[in-house]
């Protein structure tokens, strides 16, 4: 019985937080982001909100698979690019930098996962947690990773410093963000 | 992205002709003045203390606090709260390092022109983040009596607005272990620590062993001891130096451990060069090994979520591998996973060893990394990195998950093995849990003669090691419980709580590490006068309003906390159940004059109406960094003598008086409300 009850809390233990970030599943995302969205990023404008700069990107889909507009349905193509912001920047001298913030690639295709505060300022969800890469290979479906770390020189091995803890088709992907917000999904 | 160091390094740069060190125990925020090499000389993002009085960098928290509370919470429960955290930093002696309370300020005002830190409370933290810290510097070099710096000019510490939605922890209560640990770590940050990977609050929570009653590791305070020194602090300590390489090149932001039976972890990361130095070791013995930084977990940005370092044109640099075996030092090239046979290296008072060098395989991936462990308190309240009672007759089951522990079966890895590092307890008996559950338990049991304190974990697979510093802690005595708050006076009528339960060592020197009991009123101490015949601890609280109700939790100094067993803590009530604040009459202060002037070192004279104020406890701030509080003299319960420095003209800014708990905060010449310290 006390194995049982020491299951039960482990289980709950399992989304421990850090003192910082709190590891949200994808299922967390799909239902916390008020946008995901399929697209390639471009640098757009720094900016302050409140005391914060944040460095501005703007998105533009190929794919939207969460609209926070009512009504519009999943995987509806056709956008214009969508603004968001990544905390951290240079603007009129001042440095603010922050751990943990988002690394974008310019051109490089991501699912992002997206939030919208109060005010109206859309992020990445959970920092860089809402940050998918998408991978095209030749031959092959595509896939979305969430991408390790920055890139650092390469390694001796010419490997990128890389892990990939959400690894899947992007088929898959849109099932499961599907799933979710019918209410379908088994995770 | 410009950077105008570039042209003030090189004027400042001839300067600098003997650099005070280039490397440190964990690990800071750091810029190399060159983009060619020779990496080894590292700069870091720091106050400049010799720019402030009293070495104290102030810190402000928004007058908004937050929009919404957790059920039974409050602002000024919160303010106590962050106050001990920010206290957390100031008490570490080695440093000379003090956060100063200045006072409420209005956010989306800067809160003066010089430096300090502010905490606000932001709308804008989305889900999946609990709060975070930003640094903001110009990129202008400073050079100060430790040498070139990046002068912080503002730390801003973000927590969330509403306190009820805090990501999965739903209600975020201030009194709770995760809110404090959180506000220490978040300080951490604001002082220019990065985070690290032997189990200190600056580390990230996968490893973790910070609790409310044991904040710092040996890590953390050898940080902040390095970053701002404590006069002759340098010369009470030792160093350690080397290579971590991997044929024919070093290896960048490799991770290298000092490691005792008797002292905590101590780290620090490689320069790109793969040259380190680690200062602020005490003397003693330790095991010394190297091991990568983990890949970025979880959507982290960078392992660990590091700030890389920059070179000189801001450009970042970060690893140059993928992964390698960790090895402890055996005194030669080899290296090995055997810790029994690790060299035992020296640490002496003022000296340097060095040498301390490590030859690396690369590998693909780290086998296991990541661990955090939990345990459980006799109510069966999960507490990380658990407390192990010495002598017990059988052993306490310790839980641990991470990265590569078990296989997608819920298997273990073959070739797993855990065990205790160097003291006399033992882990045996390693078992997964049932599937789904992604963890797995061993069961430690630590004999008399373990010793007290942190102890440190070895995960060995068939070809890799991973060590987990304070893995778990071996104490002596059973956690404390508080079973009752019981107002009452003592014979000269003046407020005390008497403190039923189990647990207490008020002074208590008969262990080998002696133990002390705090009592906390939402946050801030009381003081323990003595007890009563029956053992209940006589405690003066501190100072609050009339109708102020507070949360009471003990901490014993061994670690554990009343919060292991009782998750939700009694209250206290000022005044008791019949004396609520819409019943008492507000205080209120008359301040003279109203308006400071710049560069006039000033005093103000404050009359207060319906107030107590309390020597020693008593603390003024006027919301800025830009007027320097240099003494409060509290002539009697209404009236406050405070001498000040304005450092530009001040016109606008608002009064905050403090005691205890209580907090009175008005606008110069414009009284407005707030609580009465009695």
């Amino acid at each position: 019985m006390r194995r049982l009850f020491i299951t039960g809390l482990l289980v709950t233990l399992g989304t421990l937080p850090g003192s910082t970030l709190r590891q949200l599943s994808l299922d967390d995302m799909i239902r916390q982001s008020t946008m995901i969205v399929h697209g390639t990023v471009q640098p757009a404008n720094i900016m302050y909100h409140g005391s914060m700069i944040f460095s501005h990107y703007t998105v533009q889909p190929t794919e939207i698979y969460k609209s926070p507009v009512a009504g519009q349905s999943a995987s509806q193509s056709s956008s214009g690019p969508i603004d968001f912001g990544v905390p951290g920047g240079s603007l009129n001298g001042i440095i603010q930098r922050v751990a943990g913030a988002p690394i974008l690639t310019v051109g490089q295709d991501y699912v992002l996962f997206l939030w919208t505060s109060k005010s109206g300022l859309t992020q990445v969800i959970g920092l860089s947690q809402g940050l998918l890469s998408v991978i095209t290979t030749a031959g092959a479906a595509p896939m979305v990773v969430r991408p390790a770390a920055a890139q650092g020189p390469l390694a001796a091995t010419g490997l990128p410093v890389t892990t990939n803890d959400i690894s899947m088709s992007l088929s898959a992907l849109k099932t499961e963000i599907s799933n979710v917000l019918s209410g379908q999904s088994t995770q | 992205m410009k950077r105008p160091w570039l042209v003030r390094l090189a004027v400042l740069v001839f300067g600098c002709l003997v650099m005070s060190a280039n490397g440190w125990g964990y690990y800071f925020y750091v810029l190399y003045n060159t983009s060619t090499g020779p990496f080894n000389q590292p700069i870091v993002e720091k106050f400049e203390l010799s720019s402030l009085v009293n070495n104290t960098v102030p810190f402000f928290i928004s007058d908004t606090g937050p929009a919404v509370l957790a059920p039974g919470d409050s602002f000024q429960a919160i303010i106590g709260e962050i106050r001990a955290a920010a206290a957390v930093w100031s008490n570490v002696s080695t440093s000379k390092l003090n956060l100063g309370y200045g006072g409420l300020f209005t956010a989306g005002t800067a809160s003066g022109s010089s430096p300090g830190i502010e905490i606000e409370f932001s709308d804008e933290i989305p889900p999946g983040l609990v709060a975070y810290t930003v640094h903001e510097v110009t990129g202008n070099l400073g050079y100060g009596p430790d040498g070139l710096i990046v002068p912080i000019i503002r730390s801003r510490i973000y927590l969330p607005n509403d306190l009820t939605q805090v990501s999965s922890y739903g209600d975020f209560l201030s009194y709770s272990e995760p809110f404090f640990v959180t506000l220490v770590h978040e300080f951490g940050h604001s002082l220019g620590l990065q985070h690290t990977l032997t189990s200190g609050v600056m580390s990230t929570i996968y490893t973790s062993a910070a609790s409310k009653a044991t904040p710092l590791g040996a890590d953390d305070i050898a940080g902040v001891s390095v970053l701002y020194p404590a006069d002759g602090y340098l010369a009470t300590v030792g160093s350690i130096s080397g290579h971590v390489t991997r044929d024919p090149n070093g290896l960048s932001l490799a991770s290298v451990v000092a490691l005792s039976a008797t002292n905590p972890a101590i780290s620090t990361l490689t320069n790109p060069d793969g040259s380190y130095r680690m200062d602020g070791v005490p003397p003693g013995h330790y095991y010394v090994y190297a091991h990568p930084l983990p890949p970025a977990e979880y959507g982290e940005s960078t392992p660990n979520n590091i700030i890389y370092p920059t070179d000189v044109n801001g450009n970042p640099i970060g690893l140059n591998y993928n992964a390698f075996a960790t090895q402890f030092f055996t005194g030669n090239y080899g290296g090995t996973r055997d810790v029994t046979v690790a060299y035992s290296t020296p640490v002496f008072v003022g000296q340097l060893t060095s040498g301390v060098d490590f030859h690396v395989s690369e590998r693909a991936s780290q086998a296991v990394y990541g661990v955090r462990t939990y345990g459980f308190s006799p109510t069966n309240v999960p507490v990380a990195s658990p407390p192990i009672i010495a002598g017990l007759p059988g052993p306490s089951p310790v839980a641990a998950t991470g990265e590569g522990l078990l296989d997608a079966n819920n298997v273990i890895i073959p070739g797993l093995s855990i065990s205790v590092i160097g003291t006399a307890a033992t882990a045996s008996n390693l078992r997964p849990y049932p599937p789904p559950t992604p963890y797995i338990a061993v069961d430690v049991q630590a004999n008399l003669t373990a010793g007290e304190g942190p102890k440190h974990l070895l995960f060995a697979t068939l070809d890799d090691l991973y060590v987990l510093p304070a893995a778990f802690s071996v104490v002596v005595n059973a956690a404390p419980s508080i079973t009752a708050v019981t107002p009452s006076l003592d014979v000269n009528g003046n407020r005390i709580v008497l403190i039923a339960g189990t647990g207490f060592f008020p002074g208590e020197t008969s262990t080998t590490v002696p133990v002390n009991t705090t009592i906390l009123f939402d946050g801030q101490p009381g003081v323990i006068q003595g007890t009563t015949k029956n053992g209940q601890l006589v405690v003066a609280p501190p100072p609050a309003q009339l109708g102020y109700t507070a949360t009471v939790v003990a901490l014993n100094s061994d670690g554990q906390s009343s919060l292991f067993l009782n998750p939700t803590p009694p209250t206290f009530t000022y005044g008791g159940a019949s004396a609520t604040p819409a019943a008492v009459a507000a205080p209120s202060l008359t301040v003279t004059p109203e308006t400071l002037v710049a560069g006039n070192a000033t005093t103000v004279d404050v009359v207060g109406t319906n107030t107590n104020f309390v020597a020693g406890q008593t603390i003024v701030g006027f919301g800025t960094s830009d007027v320097v509080v240099n003494q409060v003299t509290v002539l009697s319960p209404n009236h406050l003598s405070v001498q000040v420095t304005p450092n530009v003209t001040v016109a606008t800014s608002g009064i905050n008086v403090t005691t205890g708990l209580g907090v009175i905060s008005q606008a110069l010449g414009n009284q407005i409300t707030t609580a009465n310290p009695k």
